[in-house]
């Protein structure tokens, strides 16, 4: 078998692994050391599972990543999240559909402090959902603004997604993350309109709620969950000034985020704990992934797929047959698994093809983050959808949430068209930053 | 027998956890540490190296054991549902093997580069001091090593329970 058969010939045996339930990183790994195995002989692929976990583990870089997480654990155990939904309902709850426009802002800035949008579904999804529909609103309105949420907050930083893109595509982490924050508020933006005009039109869709907040109330309730945006800003500001580096800024984040609990009185050290230990395990479980995602690139790297491909997308001379194939494989992964799986599971792929091209890797980050992300909602199969069918549970049928996130998912059709149309939304911020 | 067995895999699980805790702490208090030191003019040396070579090393690999404990290492979950009861035993019973094979290969791997770095004192490559990381080769030896043993004890308690009444295949937590 030619060392390109044996690429393609590993790449169909990783997926069937997944489907039989082996674990990602496991499938990535065993399919990697078999391929390498029968292309260099045994001692090549032993030799690339001793050393290339171990070097790509040890790494300053990806040191932003467990910052970031551990600013999330400390925001979330400390109580720096509690209050985001009940402000939130306070300042936008008069807009038409105005629980929905809060529950989507708020899951945006809960996912702002969190690592992982589907953590961000399963905690922040069992308050506003069953709210709304008490208030009486439509369930694929309720449940779509909250699975949606996700491609917001994948790309406001701090975003771990971005960070690992970042690593692997040997981009600079700083523009990178910088780079997510106009896209991720023209997300933002896009849905608010969306959902505002949607229930201007049917009004039937979001009963409106009378509700009666003094200024003084709403600023109190601003005042209980003001330390996180402060802290989200301080992280991107000394990113963005150079001043840092991404692990730096996350470092000292996290270390304001301990001293406001503190003075708030709200550290236990139980909660140190379990931020620390929660960092800890989502670390290796995320990095056990990694691991096979490195040994995989080695196997295909050694059966020239990525060149392969790369020629032969160069050869249809456009980025565009790029693109499409990207919204395709992402839409399709989106039903496996969650959003930093699919990406380890397709960059080594995609970023050779990339750049053969020419394209430029900062764009192609911002997009392949939102596509992931929109990948996690599409029907028949999208795995937010289900995660946030478990989350509540029995009310409401699979079948309304999927409808709901179909209305999302058009949203960010236009979202994802502008990205591609106009790369300048994701380059002008780091255009600014300093070289 | 097993239940000691299962006990002290569970005490080692948890202080392998512990380490990696302490890695994710140790690195911001280090890093928050030297952000102050460049404020004031005195960096402290090495940051980035012991960062890298100790504190990352130890948060991924110290508790993988324990994230096998917790069944948490990512997977398909999809088809689940429409599968009879057997046919998912099955599955769960082959994905576990694949997972032990994978694991025990990389404690293998991981145990050569360690022995091997740990005869050469195997140093960072920092310009302004001179730091042995050679102790953190061990740590991927460790971790995965309290994985194999996590999942052999799992796949023997699936092995002795499949004759007894519907226990959930792959949701039987036991070790």
């Amino acid at each position: 078998m030619s060392n390109l058969a044996t690429g393609f010939a590993g790449i169909g045996v990783m997926l069937v692994l997944l489907f039989l339930r082996v674990p990602v990183g496991a499938a990535l790994g065993l399919v990697s050391l078999a391929g390498i195995a029968a292309m260099r002989g045994l001692g090549a692929a032993f030799g690339s599972l001793a050393t290339l976990p171990y070097q790509f583990s040890a790494n300053w870089t990806l040191s932003a990543v467990p910052m970031f997480l551990l600013l999330g654990a400390f925001a979330f155990h400390m109580g720096l999240t509690r209050g985001i939904y009940d402000a939130a309902i306070a300042w936008l709850g008069r807009l038409p559909g105005g629980m929905a426009v809060a529950s989507n802002w708020a899951c945006t800035l809960f996912g702002a402090a969190s690592g992982s949008s589907v953590a961000t579904t399963t905690a922040i999804g069992k308050i506003p959902i069953p709210e709304m529909l008490r208030l009486g609103y439509h369930p694929s309105l309720a449940t779509g603004a909250v699975a949606a949420a996700g491609t917001i907050d994948a790309l406001i930083p701090p975003s771990i997604a971005l960070v690992i893109y970042g690593w692997y595509a040997e981009a600079p982490i700083d523009r990178l993350l910088i780079a997510g924050i106009l896209p991720g508020l023209l997300t933002a933006c896009v849905f608010t309109a969306f959902i505002v005009g949607l229930c201007a039109w049917r009004p039937e869709f979001a009963p409106r709620v009378t509700l009666r907040f003094t200024v003084r109330e709403r600023v109190m309730l601003l005042s209980d969950v003001w330390p996180l945006p402060v802290l989200v800003l301080g992280v991107i500001g000394a990113i963005w000034s150079g001043a840092a580096t991404a692990t730096e800024a996350a470092a000292v984040g996290t270390a304001g985020a301990l001293l406001i609990a503190a003075l708030r009185r709200a550290v236990s050290l139980n909660a140190v704990k379990e931020s620390f230990t929660d960092t800890a395990g989502s670390m290796a479980a995320l990095f056990f992934v990694v691991v096979g995602a490195v040994l995989f690139t080695r196997f295909l790297a050694l059966s020239g797929v990525p060149a392969f491909l790369a020629a032969e997308f160069s050869a249809l001379g456009s980025k565009w047959a790029v693109i499409a194939a990207m919204v395709v494989v992402y839409l399709v992964l989106g039903m496996l698994l969650d959003p930093i799986g699919v990406m380890l599971l397709t960059l080594p792929i995609l970023i050779p093809v990339c750049r053969a091209l020419g394209l430029d890797l900062l764009w192609i980050g911002v997009l392949v983050v939102k596509l992931v992300e929109v990948g996690m909602l599409t029907p028949p199969v999208g795995f937010h959808c289900f995660v946030l069918k478990a989350v509540v549970g029995p009310d409401v049928p699979l079948s309304m949430i999927f409808k709901g996130a179909l209305w999302f998912i058009a949203a960010d059709a236009v979202v994802i068209a502008a990205l591609i149309a106009f790369p300048q939304i994701s380059l002008f911020l780091p255009g600014l930053m300093e070289k | 027998m097993r239940a000691r067995l299962q006990r002290l895999l569970r005490a080692a699980n948890g202080m392998t956890l512990g380490l990696g805790a302490i890695g994710a702490a140790a690195m911001m208090v280090h890093v928050t540490a030297d952000v102050a030191g460049k404020a004031i003019g005195m960096p402290v040396t090495g940051t980035l190296e012991i960062v890298s070579s100790y504190y990352m090393v130890a948060c991924i690999f110290l508790p993988l054991g324990w994230v096998q404990q917790q069944r948490s290492h990512l997977a398909v979950e999809l088809f689940a549902g429409s599968l009879s009861m057997q046919a998912n035993r099955i599955l769960a019973a082959f994905a576990d093997v694949a997972l032990l094979v994978f694991t025990a290969l990389l404690c293998a791997a991981a145990w050569s580069e360690a022995v091997e770095q740990t005869l050469v004192r195997e140093t960072s490559e920092a310009v302004a001091i001179r730091i042995e990381v050679w102790p953190s080769r061990w740590f991927p030896v460790v971790g995965a090593l309290c994985m194999s043993l996590t999942l052999l004890l799992q796949l023997a308690v699936r092995w002795t329970d499949r004759g007894d009444e519907p226990r959930s295949a792959g949701h039987g937590d036991c070790a």
